[in-house]
């Protein structure tokens, strides 16, 4: 059975503009032990998908849809329920390592309090554990680390103590929302292997968003595409990769920097900008910017079609047709 | 620490001395003198007197005698209180004065901190939109003008507290010449607080700490509550100096005897004395107390301790 069942979940948020669609009838699952890759450009809503799983969305959300996860529908557990899921059963990781701690609190505080509410441990057994997870996340001096705050440590070691922080109850799901993107490059190399060090240690199911093919290519089993709220492909790693189907994937590998490319000549950009999500679109979000679009993309959706654990959506290309 | 808090203290002095100069120049450049109103002064006895305070030197000669006495603590004698010395009127006065004053900020911190919270807490319902409501009046409406009306109220229709007097600081007497000084602080700092604990709810950490399954309860108090207070914090500088100045109106309304009422009184009999003094004590007592403050941020913010 999988872990997680999302189905058919939408989000979106009243604002004085108007309606914001930030997801729309998004469906996906995740094998117990499997890592699924979420990609898409920024603004696709993958940070939502997250934030409604966990349910953290603001407070202008209105959220439909199911998401199961180990057969419960955690958008009908009550709030004091929720907060069991969090930070015991899924573990999440931000973006920001430099504003997601708080600056105001000592490390250590900032672990062991997971200890203490969730497990009821006194501060000082919690602060012993909260030691051993530092050193399972490799910052030196783990127990003198846990006396400073936020600002005295490096980015990317306060990225190591968000994933600790994360891991403290031994979630079955880590969900990392683009854990590596605001960290230096060689950093970004050392958090990755580290997370993959970790699924494997705590036979964790992880989700991993991010918007670098590169990343994703590296640790991910599955992938799913999401462009302007919807999933426009999924399927393996690999096979996404290697042979995109849809027009969007395949201008997204397309648009990937390479090495041996002359940036400012050859980086083939894709046309036009993502949609407002302001505007209710009817037809297929990337029409607009899809060199292959006709009339039917942009008056109707294209629905997923499911062929050899792949899923597409689109009215011009076929999984079978390949 | 201590090298920090002395060249804090040390660049103090030149406020101070600002202070000073500007109030003994505009104290002497107001009309009239202390002994004008005395009646029955003759011309020969008025020259006495002035010489025998020194009224009768070149003004600079003044200024460098009374800083020179200043500089060892003397505020002087009283023009007025013939027989007190500044320095005594301050010290008789300044414990009812610190009674209210004290009270005022106490009240303004809590009430006005508890008020905000809720307000931040319930943003755009019904309790917020009171609280806002109530904060705007009592941020528009003037102390002296708050007085009188509570005054009215309180005193004169309901009978429930007494109109004015200090009875040895009993509660009853307390408790409006407190509220009038504490309204207009207790409606900032509503404000202040729940602006900021917005803004901080908003904070990435505030969202990885929900994100870790903490109650709401110990969101607030823990993560939210010491960073939404560093803007209230900042602004108690300033609060005491309004408080300091609401209450030489306030004493003079509820006939209180703290050093603001003899600040008014001396002021309107140009005793240029017991001016200078009580604006140098109150503008130490200002200094001290953003220091003070200053030390107290850097308790509860991490990042501004000096190194
Ligand atoms: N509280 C909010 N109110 C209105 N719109 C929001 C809110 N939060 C997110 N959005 C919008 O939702 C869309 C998806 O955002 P997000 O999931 O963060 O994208 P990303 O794929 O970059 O993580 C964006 O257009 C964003 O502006
Ligand atoms: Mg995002």
């Amino acid at each position: 059975m999988s872990l997680l069942n999302v189905r058919n979940l939408s989000v979106s948020f009243n604002t004085a503009d108007g309606v914001v669609r930030a997801v729309t009838d998004l469906s996906f699952t995740l094998a117990t032990g499997e890592t699924l890759g979420i990609v898409g450009e920024s603004g696709s809503g993958k940070s939502q998908t997250a934030m409604a799983i966990l349910r953290l969305l603001a407070r202008n959300a209105a959220v439909d849809g199911e998401v199961l996860f180990d057969g419960q529908d955690l958008l009908r557990l009550s709030a004091q329920d929720m907060l069991k899921v969090r930070g015991q059963r899924i573990g999440m990781i931000f973006q920001d390592p430099m504003t997601a701690l708080n600056p105001h609190l000592r490390i250590g505080t900032q672990l062991a309090e997971v200890l203490v509410s969730h497990r009821g441990q006194s501060w000082q057994q919690a602060m012993a554990e909260s030691a051993r997870m530092m050193q399972a996340v490799h910052i030196p001096d783990a127990t003198a680390r846990l006396q400073h705050y936020p600002h005295e440590l490096s980015g990317g070691q306060r990225q190591r103590v968000m994933i600790a922080m994360a891991l403290l109850c031994r979630p079955q799901l880590l969900i990392a929302d683009e854990p590596t993107t605001a960290l230096d490059v060689t950093v970004q190399a050392q958090i990755l292997r580290l997370l993959v060090e970790l699924r494997r240690e705590f036979g964790l199911s992880l989700i991993l968003i991010t918007h670098d093919l590169g990343v994703m290519a590296e640790v991910c089993d599955r992938s799913l595409v999401m462009y302007g709220g919807r999933a426009m492909e999924q399927g393996p790693c690999r096979a996404l990769l290697t042979d995109p189907v849809h027009p969007y994937t395949r201008a997204l590998i397309a648009s990937r920097p390479r090495l041996d490319m002359d940036v400012e000549r050859d980086l083939p950009v894709i046309a036009g900008a993502p949609p407002s999500p302001i505007e209710r679109i009817f037809g297929c979000p990337f029409a607009p910017r899809c060199e292959l679009a006709f009339d039917r993309c942009n008056r109707q959706m294209p629905d997923l079609e499911t062929s050899a654990g792949r899923q597409c959506a689109c009215h011009a290309v076929s999984l079978c047709k390949k | 620490m201590l090298r920090y808090a002395f060249i804090r203290l040390l660049s103090a002095i030149p406020a101070l001395l600002i202070l000073i100069t500007l109030t003994f120049f505009m104290m002497r450049a107001a009309p009239g003198g202390p002994f004008d109103r005395e009646r029955d002064v003759s011309p020969e006895v008025r020259a006495k007197l002035e010489q025998a305070y020194h009224l009768d030197e070149s003004l600079w000669k003044q200024y460098g005698r009374y800083l020179t006495a200043l500089s060892q603590g003397d505020l002087g004698p009283s023009f007025k209180y013939g027989d007190r010395s500044v320095n005594e009127l301050i010290a008789v006065g300044f414990p009812v004065s610190l009674k209210i004053g004290g009270l005022a900020m106490l009240l303004a911190l809590l009430l006005g901190g508890a008020l905000g919270i809720v307000a931040a807490l319930k943003q755009n319902g019904v309790i917020d939109y009171g609280v806002m409501t109530l904060a705007m009046v009592g941020i528009s409406i003037p102390n002296y003008v708050f007085a009188p009306l509570a005054i009215l109220l309180f005193a004169v229709t309901l009978g429930w507290l007494p109109a004015g007097g200090w009875n040895d600081g009993a509660l009853s007497n307390l408790v409006l010449p407190v509220l009038a000084l504490a309204a207009p602080q207790v409606a900032y700092i509503a404000r202040l607080m729940r602006g900021s604990m917005i803004e901080v709810l908003h904070a990435p950490y505030i969202r990885t700490a929900r994100a870790k399954g903490l109650s709401e309860r110990v969101v607030i108090l823990r993560h939210a509550l010491r960073p939404a207070l560093l803007p209230v914090l900042s602004y108690l500088g300033p609060a005491s100096a309004g408080i300091i100045t609401g209450s030489v109106v306030i004493e003079q309304i509820f006939g209180i005897p703290g050093i603001g009422r003899y600040f008014v009184t001396a002021a309107l009999n140009r005793d240029y004395t017991v001016v200078m003094g009580v604006v140098i004590f109150y503008g130490v007592l200002v200094i001290l107390f953003n220091f003070l403050v200053d030390l107290l941020y850097g308790v509860l913010d991490p990042r501004a301790r000096p190194q």
